[in-house]
């Protein structure tokens, strides 16, 4: 029996992962995995209990349990529960295709990917490819009513090649490419994959000379991959709810102008231009309907990505943000498909109008902060000297105030992105894609 | 069958074991382990979520004719394991060949450890102590997530080949993420916490460096950056523990299976010479709380010294990536490490700084294989003239970690251990600031 303003959720979550690691042609992971669990979560009071195992235990079970759970921290005293909102959905959402995991097709790509890299490239000192397939099938019920089956299904592909540079000191560079979708559907060979994989082989041979960044503030033009990242990092973060319940700095700004007015930011649900994007949610893992989350609009900042508790607290409507990646894991506010709205600028007519400055390229991770400053690693860059292209940079940190750099930004290029390659890494894991294109602003970099 | 208790595992493992041999596999191993977590979630400064954990899973690794597959599942009944065994059958016979692959050996232990029984009131008590201390004496400080949890993992490890492991392990854990926010200002995220095997004796806050980290935190609410204080742009560093942990963590990834194999380690070809300061010892801890004793290939782990007074003494291959090398094999757990301590406290060290950084902690890009680094300082504070000197904010760490570790003048006499790591404050020079 629910007692008075109680909520409750019951979730089946079934993970499949695939992960091949090839070094040189030579298999060194070839595993598959499969999680199934249950989990209960409920509300009283304000409380919340959960209870979490294998995927054929009992629900009602758990469900006690999960009640038991919340009864026991009521010890600590009643706790102010604002109702939470009561949106539901219905029905099948995602991809139903089945993972096709541990295939000798993929495995003979691989080779074979392998080893036309290794005539095209002979002197390099080592290729790592690294294919990675996740597909999370999740039954939500809920008391306000959901029933809904949400399928997650993506696919990556990492390509490192390895070499030395002047001094003797190894080097690399990964690209990435990803799908929605089982790893057979990797494009590998497409013409536009060799193509990619060629440029990377040229990033490279260009950072075997490279030179230390002149540490500072510089003028940058961020290519479509780092762009993604910095709105995922620089306000994608700070504008989840429950960051800004924890006091990041967006809490007071909204309806404030946070950027340059050609700068906006939207959170997709599922589709962009008609198109169905990287990492589609339609109902998030609270049985929320998901919708499209406008974060920036033209500079000023609009609203946050919200849970059901989150909503509730603010007295705003639930946007389908609550995400969990495993069975046990309670779902957080977390992003999706973040993204920077393209301009109508070329990208190289925002480097052609660089004085001094640098070009980055791609990054291998990065991080938020409470006080809206941001930093992302940076593996590929090159100097920009009087709207020419210079020598390669060595690896770098970007760092800065998300305000001040997107207040700064003074060009958005029209070749958006989409990219969907690693994890997001707030206390769990979780598959998200960022979108962006070519945008000149500054930024502090590290360096000599 | 019941997979709860440690009886039930050894079944569920023998059986699995017999039936990945049935298929027709030459060798074969068998880790059958479950898990159980209770765990007590803060946010906000409150306890907001009780909930309990309970995994199950088992790993089978086949090999035939060199060709090795490995399949994980879940369901450990009769017919998934009869079905697992088939598609490992069935995978293996897709893979490539490698002669180097095989199970272990012989490898026998018993293994139980750390508390193996959860007290959810315990949890919640220990808990309640914290915010309250935090309340009375960081009261700037919000910790924005938090978890005091008990862990207990059983696991029964079984191969063709004659090993047996059976383990119990059982581990507190607490930790959070916090900042410090005073009307408008706002201090950078700083974060502690670690696995103990037990929460008595001193409360909890004093456990992982926890209460230093938010009082440093409290202490950041006005920093000023390296280059507003008109300063060198080369200094020295004294590392945290928590600052330190990511550089020593790039320095075992040289040591261990991907840089040997795809020969992009530094110290590949460096064993008995001098890689880093004769201040540095880093040895391996198995015995360290929450660490599983065994490496992911079934090898029972032993303590280890790796780096001895500067001197490498081992690389750190697995099994294959041994035969793939011809390098030795030295089992390693999943995490357990430990420098040894110096011979000062770490506020005797900072007296001697003339100018540079206390780093609490590095926000930074996965350093590069070469050890190019370049993080921000986060809730970190200038010293000048032998003290601190302030807090810096909007300031960048950059410099080469082989290098830094070659430069280490000295180790405080205090060491912080969070069971992943048993670490002192580090003292380092030739670092960039900008």
């Amino acid at each position: 029996m629910l007692e008075g303003a109680a909520y409750e959720e019951a979730r089946d979550h079934e993970l499949r992962k695939s992960r091949i690691v090839m070094v040189d042609g030579r298999v060194l992971e070839n595993q598959c995995s499969s999680e199934n669990g249950r989990c209960a979560r409920v509300r009283i009071g304000g409380h919340w209990g959960q209870a979490a195992a294998p995927g054929d235990a009992d629900r009602a079970t758990l469900r006690d349990r999960a009640r038991g759970h919340a009864r026991t921290l009521a010890r600590l005293g009643p706790r102010a529960a604002v109702p939470l909102p009561a949106a539901h959905a219905l029905g099948q959402f995602g991809l139903a295709s089945e993972a096709g995991l541990c295939t000798s097709v993929v495995l003979d790509r691989l080779q074979g990917l392998t080893a036309r890299c290794r005539q095209s490239y002979p002197a390099l000192t080592s290729l790592k490819l690294m294919a990675v397939e996740d597909r999370h099938v999740k039954r939500i019920h809920t008391s306000f009513g959901s029933d809904a089956v949400a399928i997650l299904h993506r696919s990556v592909l990492m390509v490192t090649m390895a070499t030395e540079d002047d001094e003797g000191r190894p080097i690399e560079l990964t690209e990435r490419v990803a799908v929605r979708g089982p790893l057979a559907d990797l494009p590998l060979e497409s013409g536009l994959f060799a193509s990619r994989i060629d440029e990377l082989h040229g990033h490279l041979q260009a950072k075997r000379h490279a030179v230390p960044v002149r540490a500072g503030e510089h003028v940058v033009v961020l290519a479509p991959r780092l762009t993604g990242i910095l709105a995922h990092e620089a306000m994608g973060h700070p504008c989840e709810a429950d960051a800004v319940r924890g006091g990041a700095v967006t809490g007071s700004l909204l309806g404030h102008q946070v950027a340059s007015d050609e700068v906006t930011l939207i959170d997709v649900a599922h589709h962009h231009e008609g198109q169905e994007v990287l990492v589609p949610v339609y109902v998030d893992d609270e049985g929320v309907p998901a919708v499209d989350a406008v974060l920036i609009e033209r500079g000023i900042l609009m609203g946050y990505m919200h849970s059901r508790e989150t909503a509730a607290d603010m007295g705003r409507p639930p946007t389908g943000n609550a995400r969990a990646w495993g069975a046990a894991d309670a779902p957080l506010v977390r992003m999706r498909n973040t993204l920077i709205l393209p301009g109508t600028r070329r990208a190289q007519e925002l480097v052609d109008e660089v004085d001094d400055g640098y070009w980055l390229i791609d990054t291998n991770n990065g991080e938020a902060d409470a006080t809206t400053e941001f930093m992302f690693g940076v593996t590929m860059g090159y100097e920009i000297r009087h709207g020419r292209l210079g020598r390669a940079i060595r690896d770098t940190t970007v760092s800065g105030s998300a305000l001040k750099v997107l207040r700064q930004v003074e060009g958005v290029a029209n070749d958006l992105q989409w990219h969907s390659t690693g994890y997001c890494g707030k206390r769990q894991l979780m598959v998200v894609s960022e979108g962006g294109p070519s945008l000149r602003t500054r930024v502090r970099l590290g360096g000599r | 069958m019941d997979a709860g208790g440690p009886d039930g595992l050894e079944a569920i493992a023998s059986q699995s074991l017999r039936q990945v041999l049935a298929q027709g596999f030459e060798q074969a191993m068998v880790d059958a382990r479950t898990g159980v977590s209770t765990d007590l979630g803060i946010e906000h400064d409150r306890i907001a979520v009780l909930g309990t954990t309970q995994t199950r899973r088992a790993t089978l690794v086949g090999i035939v004719a060199g060709r090795r597959a490995r399949i994980d599942t879940w369901d450990l009944s009769h017919e998934a394991i009869v079905g697992a065994a088939s598609a490992l059958w069935r995978a293996a016979q897709v893979a490539p060949v490698d002669e180097s692959w095989f199970v272990s050996s012989g490898q026998r232990a018993t293994v139980e450890k750390g508390p193996l029984d959860a007290d959810p009131e315990l949890l919640v008590d220990r808990a309640t102590e914290w915010l309250d201390w935090a309340a009375a004496n960081t009261p700037t400080v919000r910790i924005k997530i938090g978890q005091v949890s008990h862990q207990l993992t059983r696991s029964c490890c079984l191969s063709s080949e004659g090993s047996e492991i059976r383990c119990a392990v059982g581990a507190l854990s607490a930790g959070a993420a916090f900042n410090a926010r005073e009307g408008p200002l706002t201090s950078s995220y700083g974060a502690a916490g670690g696995c103990s095997h037990d929460f008595v004796g001193r409360p909890l806050q004093e456990h992982f460096g926890i209460d230093e980290a938010m009082r440093a935190a409290a202490r950041s609410l006005q920093p000023r950056s390296w280059a507003s204080h008109g300063l060198p742009g080369v200094g020295d560093v004294l590392l945290a523990p928590a600052a330190a942990a990511p550089l020593l963590e790039w320095l075992l990834g040289q040591l261990t299976d991907e840089r040997l194999l795809t020969r992009t380690s530094l110290f590949r070809d460096q064993v008995g010479q001098q890689i880093a300061s004769p201040q540095l010892s880093l040895t391996h801890r198995p015995g360290a709380p929450g660490v599983i004793p065994v490496s992911a290939d079934g090898h029972i782990v032993e303590p280890l010294s790796v780096i001895d007074q500067g001197r490498l003494q081992t690389l750190l291959p697995s099994a294959h990536g041994s035969r793939k090398t011809g390098l030795s094999h030295r089992p390693i757990a999943s995490s357990g490490w430990a420098v040894a301590a110096g011979d000062r406290p770490w506020c005797e060290r900072l007296a001697e700084i003339e100018h540079g950084v206390l780093v609490s902690r590095l926000a930074m890009g996965r350093p590069a294989a070469n050890g190019d680094f370049s993080g921000v300082a986060k809730n970190s504070f200038l010293i000048r003239d032998g003290r601190v000197d302030g807090a810096l904010g909007e300031t960048m760490v950059s410099g080469n970690i082989a290098q830094v570790l070659g430069s280490i003048h000295a180790l405080s006499r205090e060491r912080l251990d969070t069971g992943d790591w048993l670490l002192p404050w580090i003292h380092a020079s030739n670092v960039h600031y900008s």
